[in-house]
C-alpha cells in the first residue's frame, strides 16, 4: 500500500501529526497581530500572502499551560476551501511516510483529547503519534472543549 | 456529440460565449422590430445573427439548433427581400423560436445535447407563417451552411475538418466532388445578386461544400466577378451546369476532381486556420471586448493585492537604507526604482479595478423582453423606459442584483399597474409606464424602478401590521420589506406589493450591502429605490484607533464625525445619549462594544472623537480614540473563528502590512440598541 506523508509536530509532551497535503506552508512565529475580540486560543492574525489568517494556539486550545514563544515555535498554515488557518505548534519534528494500515483503525481518546478529534494513533520507534483531524478542531465552536 | 478532447472543450466554450452574446443581440433586435417592423438595420442584423448561429452550431454538430437557426435565417432572408412582412403572429413565432434557442443553448452549457429538444412545432409554425415549405433534408442544408460559412478569402479552398469530413462522406456515398467556376459579366451592376442566383440553385440540387467568395455573408461586391463552388453530387454534369443558365453569368466551367486532386484537397491544412476563424468572427460580430472568467480576474486582483504589500515592504527597506551612511548612488537608484514600482502598482490596481466594472446594461437589457412577455400575458399595455445603461458597477453586484430587480419589475407589472379599463376610469393614459434608471451618486449606485400604477394602499398595510397613526405613511410603506409581511392571499387585497419583497430586501441588504426603500402615492404610482456600493471588494473607509488597535469604518455608513464634549451628552441611568440634530442617539464606547461589555457605558473624557454611523435600523455614535485617515481598502474575508460575534464584515491588509478589521456598523448599532447584551 502506498505511504502517505505526514508532518509531525510537538505540543507539550505530545507528538501530533496531520497529512502533508493539508499543509500550505510552515513558517516562523513572527508579526502576529493581536485581536482583542477573538477567543483566547487565537493568538492573533498574520498576513499570509495578502490574506488575513487567524493563528490558533493549539497549546491553549488543548488547555495546556501557557508557554513563552521560543525560536522553535512554528506556524503551520493549512487551507480548507477558501479559508486558511495558521496553527501554532511548539516545534515541527519531522516529515514521515506512514503506511495507512499501520495506523490504528479506531480513533480513541488519547492524551485526554476527545476521540472525535483523533483520526488515529501510530507507534513510531520510541514515541506515540496522534493523527489529528485539524479542520474539525478549527471548525469547533470556541466554547466547546477539545479535551475530555 | 461528446466533448472529450481539450480542443473540443475549448471550441465549445468559445461557442457558448459567443452564443450568449449573440442571443442578447438577437433579443434586442427582435424587440426593436416589434416596435418598428420595417427597420432595415434590425432585419439585416437578425439575418446576420441567425446565420452565424446556424453555421457555428453546425460546426459543433448541434443539428437541431442549426436547423432552427437556419429557418429563422430563411424567414429574415425573405423579409429582407420584401417577400414577407413581419406580421404579429409571425413575430410571436419568431419569439418562440428565439426562446427555444435560449433553452437549447442553456442545455448545451449544462453539458447536454440538443437532440432531445423538439424543434418541429416551432419550425412548422415558422414554415406556415413564412409561407414556404422548407426542404426536407435538414442535414444537407446545415452542411451547406457550414461550408459557406468557412468563407476563406482565397480561391483555393482550405477545408475545415467538418468540410473534409463532408468530402469523405460524399466519396463514400459514391458522389463526385466537383469544382464549378462561373464569371459574372461586367455588365451586371451588382454582381453579388447574380452570383447568389447560381449559388442558391446549386444549393437546391447539390451539396455545396465551400464557395469563394463567401456567399452567405455578402462581401465587397467587386469580389463576386468570379464564383468558385466546391460541391458534391451524383447528378450528371449537365444538370449541374444547367443552373448557370442565368442572364449575365458567363463561362461556366465544371471540373470533376480526380482522386489525386481530392487527396490534395483533403491534405491541405491551413496553419492559420484558427486565426482566420477568429478574424471572420470578429468581422461578423462587432465588439471590442472579450469575455473573461471572473475567477481569473479575482486571481489577478489577489496578486495585485499581494504586490502592494511587497511594494510597501520595499519602501520600508528603502527608508532604513537611506538612514545609513554611504552607498549614495545605490540609494538614489533604489529610490527611483521604488517610486516607479509604487506608481505602476497604483495604476495596475486602478486598471484591474476597471475590469471588474461592467455597464449595468448587461442587466437592464433583459428587461424589455421580460416586460413585453409579461404585459402581453397580463393584457396590459406598458411602455418601458430605461435610463443610465452605461452606469458601471461591479460584476459580482450585477450578478446578485439580477433576481431582486427582476422581481421588483414583475411586481410593478403584475400588481402595480392597473388594467387598461381601470386606468381609463382613473383618467390615466391607457398605456402604463415603467421606468428603470441607474446613476452614480457619490460612492454609490442608485437604481430606481418607478411605475405610474395604483400605488400602495398604506391604510391596509397599517391595519395589517397593526401600526398606530403616529407613524408616517412613508415609514409604514417600508413594511413591505419586512419578513413575512405579505402572503399570497393578500396580494390583490394590498395591491400586492409585498409578495417576496422581504426576500428582495434581504438579498439587497445582506448580500449586496445595499439599501432599498419605497415611496408611493395612492393612485400615483410606486417608486422603489435601491442604493448599492460601487463594488464589494474595495471599500472606502475611515481608519480609527481604539485602545491601541486600529479598525476601519466604511465611509458609506458614516453620517458625520463629531467632537463630543460633556454638554452634548444626555445621561439616562447607565446609558449615554448624544443629541444629534435633535435626535437622541446612543453613544457607544467602541472598545466596550467590541469586548462585549457595552453595558459598562461609555467613558467620556473632556474632548472626544465620535463617529455617527447610520443604517436603516438606526443611528449610533461610536466613541473612538482617534480618527486616523481615510483609505481605499481591499476587503478580505475572515474566518468565523475571528468573528464569532459578527462584529466585522472583513479585514484588510494595509500598505505597510498591518492588518485591521472592518466594522460591521449594522451589527454594532444592533448591539448598542440591545443595551450591549448580545448573548455572549
Amino acid at each position: 500500500m502506498m505511504g502517505e506523508k505526514y508532518v509531525v509536530f510537538q505540543i507539550g509532551e505530545g507528538n501530533y501529526s496531520i497529512p502533508l497535503e493539508e499543509v500550505t506552508q510552515i513558517i516562523r512565529y513572527e508579526n502576529v497581530t493581536d485581536v482583542p475580540t477573538a477567543p483566547p486560543f487565537i493568538d492573533g492574525v498574520i498576513n499570509f500572502g495578502g490574506d488575513v489568517v487567524p493563528v490558533v494556539n493549539l497549546r491553549t486550545r488543548f488547555s495546556l499551560e501557557h508557554a513563552e514563544v521560543s525560536r522553535k515555535n512554528r506556524i503551520i498554515v493549512v487551507q480548507k476551501q477558501d479559508l486558511r488557518y495558521g496553527i501554532l505548534v511548539d516545534s515541527v519534528r519531522e516529515i514521515l511516510d506512514l503506511e495507512r494500515d499501520s495506523v490504528a483503525a479506531e480513533a480513541a481518546s488519547v492524551f485526554g483529547m476527545k476521540a472525535e478529534f483523533v483520526r488515529g494513533i501510530v507507534k513510531i520507534r520510541d514515541y506515540l503519534l496522534v493523527l489529528l483531524d485539524v479542520f474539525k478542531i478549527l471548525s469547533t465552536s470556541p466554547e466547546i472543549s477539545i479535551m475530555e | 456529440m461528446a466533448f472529450t478532447g481539450l480542443d473540443e472543450r475549448k471550441l465549445l466554450r468559445a461557442f457558448l460565449e459567443e452564443a450568449e452574446e449573440l442571443l442578447e443581440k438577437l433579443n434586442d433586435n427582435l424587440l426593436r422590430l416589434e416596435k418598428d417592423a420595417s427597420n432595415p438595420d434590425s432585419i439585416n442584423e437578425v439575418f446576420r445573427l441567425t446565420h452565424s448561429l446556424k453555421s457555428e452550431s453546425a460546426l459543433l454538430g448541434f443539428a437541431r439548433l442549426s436547423e432552427l437557426a437556419h429557418r429563422l435565417e430563411d424567414v429574415f432572408d425573405s423579409i429582407r427581400a420584401e417577400n414577407l412582412t413581419l406580421s404579429r403572429p409571425l413575430m410571436d413565432a419568431i419569439f418562440s423560436a428565439s426562446d427555444l434557442i435560449h433553452e437549447i443553448i442553456s442545455r448545451i452549457s449544462r453539458g447536454q445535447t440538443d437532440s432531445e429538444i423538439d424543434t418541429r412545432t416551432v419550425i412548422g409554425e415558422l414554415e406556415q407563417l413564412g409561407g414556404f415549405g422548407f426542404r426536407s433534408e435538414p442535414e444537407q442544408s446545415i452542411e451547406a451552411a457550414t461550408a459557406a460559412a468557412a468563407g476563406l478569402d482565397r480561391g483555393e479552398p482550405t477545408l475545415k475538418s467538418f468540410q473534409r469530413f463532408q468530402v469523405s462522406e460524399a466519396l463514400e456515398r459514391g458522389e463526385k466532388i466537383c469544382r464549378l467556376t462561373v464569371r459574372v459579366s461586367d455588365e451586371a451592376q451588382l454582381k453579388y445578386p447574380r452570383a447568389y442566383l447560381v449559388f442558391n440553385s446549386l444549393e437546391l440540387i447539390t451539396n455545396v461544400i465551400h464557395t469563394f467568395p463567401n456567399m452567405t455573408v455578402p462581401q465587397d461586391d467587386r469580389l463576386y466577378e468570379q464564383l468558385t463552388v466546391l460541391l458534391s453530387s451524383d447528378l450528371p454534369e449537365e444538370r449541374i451546369t444547367a443552373v448557370c443558365a442565368v442572364d449575365l453569368i458567363e463561362e461556366p466551367k465544371l471540373e470533376v476532381l480526380d482522386r489525386t486532386q481530392v487527396a490534395e484537397l483533403l491534405s491541405r491544412r491551413d496553419e492559420g486556420q484558427k486565426a482566420s476563424v477568429s478574424t471572420s468572427r470578429s468581422s461578423r460580430i462587432e465588439s471590442s471586448s472579450v469575455r473573461v472568467d471572473t475567477n481569473k480576474l479575482n486571481e489577478i486582483w489577489q496578486l495585485v493585492g499581494e504586490l502592494t504589500i511587497y511594494k510597501a515592504q520595499l519602501s520600508q527597506l528603502h527608508d532604513r537604507l537611506s538612514r545609513r551612511r554611504g552607498n549614495e548612488s545605490i540609494k538614489g537608484e533604489v529610490e527611483r526604482a521604488t517610486d516607479s514600482l509604487e506608481r505602476i502598482t497604483a495604476e495596475m490596481q486602478q486598471a484591474i479595478m476597471g475590469t471588474r466594472m461592467v455597464p449595468i446594461a448587461v442587466l437592464f437589457n433583459k428587461f424589455p423582453r421580460l416586460v413585453r412577455d409579461l404585459s402581453r400575458k397580463l393584457g396590459k399595455n406598458v411602455e418601458l423606459d430605461i435610463q443610465g445603461k452605461d452606469t458601471e458597477i461591479d460584476r459580482t453586484i450585477v450578478e446578485g442584483l439580477s433576481d431582486p430587480l427582476t422581481h421588483i419589475i414583475r411586481n410593478s407589472l403584475d400588481h402595480g399597474l392597473e388594467e387598461p379599463e381601470e386606468r381609463r376610469k382613473a383618467n390615466k393614459p391607457e398605456v402604463g409606464r415603467i421606468s428603470i434608471s441607474a446613476h452614480q451618486q457619490g460612492g454609490k449606485i442608485v437604481i430606481e424602478v418607478a411605475d405610474d400604477g395604483r400605488g400602495l394602499d398604506v391604510g391596509k398595510i397599517r391595519k395589517k401590521a397593526g401600526i398606530d397613526s403616529e407613524i408616517s405613511d412613508e415609514e409604514v410603506a417600508q413594511h413591505i420589506f419586512s419578513p413575512g409581511f405579505s402572503t399570497k392571499e393578500d396580494v390583490t387585497d394590498l395591491s400586492g406589493r409585498g409578495v417576496g419583497m422581504d426576500v428582495v430586501a434581504t438579498r439587497i441588504r445582506e448580500d449586496l450591502k445595499g439599501e432599498v426603500d419605497v415611496r408611493s402615492e395612492s393612485g400615483g404610482g410606486t417608486l422603489i429605490r435601491i442604493l448599492l456600493p460601487l463594488t464589494l471588494t474595495i471599500l472606502h473607509s475611515l481608519v480609527i484607533s481604539c485602545a491601541g488597535y486600529y479598525y476601519a469604518v466604511p465611509v458609506q455608513d458614516i453620517k458625520e464625525t463629531v467632537k463630543i464634549s460633556e454638554q452634548d451628552v444626555i445621561v439616562e441611568e447607565k446609558n449615554v445619549y448624544y443629541d444629534y440634530e435633535g435626535q437622541k442617539i446612543a453613544i457607544l464606547g467602541l472598545q466596550s462594544v467590541l469586548l462585549g461589555r457595552a453595558d459598562e457605558g461609555a467613558q467620556l473624557g473632556p474632548d472626544n472623537d465620535g463617529v455617527v454611523v447610520e443604517q436603516r435600523r438606526g443611528r449610533a455614535c461610536l466613541l473612538v480614540d482617534e480618527l486616523v485617515e481615510e483609505e481605499d481598502l481591499v476587503i478580505k474575508p475572515i474566518s468565523d473563528l475571528l468573528n464569532h460575534r459578527r462584529l466585522f464584515s472583513g479585514a484588510t491588509v494595509l500598505g505597510d502590512g498591518r492588518i485591521i478589521f472592518i466594522l460591521d456598523t449594522a451589527r454594532i448599532i444592533e448591539i448598542g440598541e440591545s443595551g450591549g447584551f448580545d448573548g455572549i
